[in-house]
């Protein structure tokens, strides 16, 4: 897995004659960084996928800046407005998904258009879902996105996203946008329901959000119908596969939606 | 031209048969009839009435002469084939049919026994010995689904199926939900209409359904499609509260049969599905939806069972045969 920090304003061009800086680092990828520089820009890769190192921020070399474990140092933006005069990098805060419901013009480039803002200020799309209904007029298209996002960008994404004549309809942090029920048969209570919902539960990417029960008489089989909700198309495939191996094992009957269908 | 016909099995689907051919003056004649126990056979064509008025009292015929004989020894262009099923190895009917394509006769069939697991070899039988294997009866009911795929549809990619391919199972989860039956109350109540056999297990298991699903599979996409293969979940297990529950997201639960042949899934299961979707309709019928890529998506909805409405598939078979010899 690579990623790309976000080229930054002022970033100029004709600096191909500097070498690259990598990055190496494990878990950052939960993180937002922003890049300060000068006298030239240094395209940078990090590479998430190798340990992190304190390497990097040696070049800091900034006497009094906290560093984590990792010798990474942890300083907000708003302490570092007068270090610009060598390359390093600051974290911008922990990720976090949001979600957007835009209203804009159906014509042409505009969907592209309302989310650019989005890369420029280094987030990070996960899932757009058209929703035609959503439009109040018909030359108006109704857009849901999700996205990860440093919180302290957020607010300059807003305006960004504005400027470009978008409406933003609501805003907020329930980022799990796909819903989908399922039907569950079988001695639920008897082979620990709580578990069951606990393992979806637990992936992070989806949650069981509801649950009816019905139990007609004991030792006779219940029914329970459960609504999962997910960030993604793949996190509800992989929640539902979860389910299915939980139910094999469980002896339990799963009846899903007809493939294809968001029930 | 007049058609000469060979009858073999005299049950529901076979009286049917007979029935619509001496109503209707199709220009069919029966050269030959058969049932387990007796035969009869003249060239210039039986009498219907006779015979089905002697098979409601015993045996259709003489009982000197076997079905095997029959299809050996009568004049005929077309072996009618509508024994009951045996999915375990397809016989007798199967030995019935490939007699009958060495001996260069066309074969209609409402038998799925042979055809989920013999397609092929039929098939490349009777292209051997220039003759026609048809079996519209066998899915469906009255739909004409064979029609569609070879004709009406031909030329498109089919990228997936669903179906509702088991009256009875669709019959018990209509009056689980309307109702509020239990499983066991419904299927009493289908065994008395006569919509589930004595021994409703093929039904109820998915095992029909799959069948069905087998013969569609290799039809449209050749693909040695088993039954062994397909994926099946019965609606024994279901309960009204499951019903229920579906029903308060108005919804519903219905066993469909899909195929999706780039991932290769054949699957027979009892699913969730919108009660405005084209596949949820009341009682016994059946329904097919194709997926292609020149004419979208088509559904075909129809009696999927009952005398006449199989009788109806095979008589369509019978007739397209006829125009195709004629052609030639």
């Amino acid at each position: 897995m690579r990623a790309c920090l976000p080229a930054l304003p002022g970033c100029g061009k004709g600096d191909s004659a500097v070498s690259p800086v990598h990055v190496w680092a494990t878990g950052i990828n939960r993180c937002a960084f922003r890049r300060y520089f000068l006298p030239r820009p240094v395209p940078v890769v990090i590479d998430v996928s190798r340990k992190l190192t304190s390497l990097l921020f040696l070049t800091c070399n900034l006497p009094g800046v906290p560093a984590d474990s990792n010798g990474f140092p942890l300083f907000h933006e708003s302490q570092v407005k007068d270090l610009s005069w060598v390359p390093f990098y600051v974290l911008l805060g922990a990720l976090v998904q949001v979600s957007m419901k835009l209203e804009m013009k159906d014509s042409p480039g505009q969907l592209v258009s309302a989310l650019q803002p989005i890369s420029e200020v280094g987030g990070n799309i996960i899932a757009v879902i058209h929703q035609r209904d959503l439009s109040s007029r018909e030359d108006t298209l109704g857009v849901q996105i999700v996205l990860e996002i440093a919180e302290s960008r957020l607010t300059d994404l807003v305006s960004m996203i504005k400027e470009r004549g978008v409406s933003i309809l609501r805003i907020g942090k329930d980022r799990l946008l796909y819903k989908q029920t399922v039907i569950m048969i079988g001695h639920l209570m008897h082979t620990d329901l709580s578990d069951t919902v606990d393992r979806i539960d637990c992936t992070g990417f989806a949650e069981i959000t509801a649950l009816d029960l019905a139990m007609p008489a004991i030792n006779e089989p219940s029914s329970a119908r459960l609504t999962i909700k997910s960030v993604s198309k793949n996190d509800m495939d992989s929640a539902l596969d979860i389910l299915r191996e939980v139910a094999k094992t469980k002896k339990l009957l799963i009846i899903e939606p007809l493939e294809g269908e968001l029930v | 031209m007049t058609i000469r016909v060979v009858v073999l099995g005299l049950g529901s689907v076979g009286k049917g048969v007979l029935g619509m051919i001496a109503r209707k003056g199709l220009d069919i004649i029966v050269t030959g009839v058969a049932d387990s126990k007796s035969g009869l056979i003249d060239p210039l064509g039986l009498d219907i009435g006779a015979v089905l008025l002697a098979k409601k009292t015993g045996p259709c015929g003489n009982t000197s002469l076997s079905a095997n004989e029959v299809v050996s020894r009568a004049e005929y262009d077309i072996l009618v084939e509508v024994t009951p099923t045996n999915a375990g190895n397809g016989e007798p009917a199967l030995s019935y049919m490939t007699q009958a394509i060495e001996r260069g006769k066309h074969v209609v069939t409402s038998n799925k026994g042979p055809i989920s697991l013999h397609l092929k070899e039929l098939k490349n039988l009777a292209r051997e010995k220039g003759v026609l294997v048809r079996y519209e009866a066998t899915v469906g009911g009255a739909i004409p689904i064979m029609h569609t795929l070879g004709n009406g549809l031909a030329g498109n990619k089919f990228l997936a199926l669903y179906g509702v391919l088991n009256g009875t199972c669709n019959y018990i989860l209509t009056r689980m939900a309307a109702e509020g039956l239990t499983y066991e109350q419904a299927l009493a109540e289908a065994r008395e209409l006569g919509y589930a056999e004595a021994d409703p297990t093929y039904d109820v298991k998915g095992i029909d359904a799959a069948i069905k699903l087998v013969i569609l599979a290799n039809t449209i996409w050749d693909n040695g499609a088993t039954l062994d293969r397909v994926d099946i979940t019965g609606i024994d297990l279901l309960t009204t509260d499951a019903l229920r529950l579906a029903e308060e997201k108005g919804c519903t639960i219905r066993l469909i049969a899909e195929a999706f042949p780039e991932r290769e899934v054949l699957r027979v299961s009892p699913r969730i599905i919108r009660k405005d979707h084209p596949l949820v309709f009341e009682g016994t019928l059946n329904a097919i939806t194709l997926e292609t890529d020149m004419a979208g998506e088509i559904t075909l909805i129809g009696k999927g069972a009952g005398s006449i409405e199989t009788a109806s598939a095979i008589i369509g078979d019978i007739l397209f045969i006829s125009s195709h010899v004629r052609c030639n």
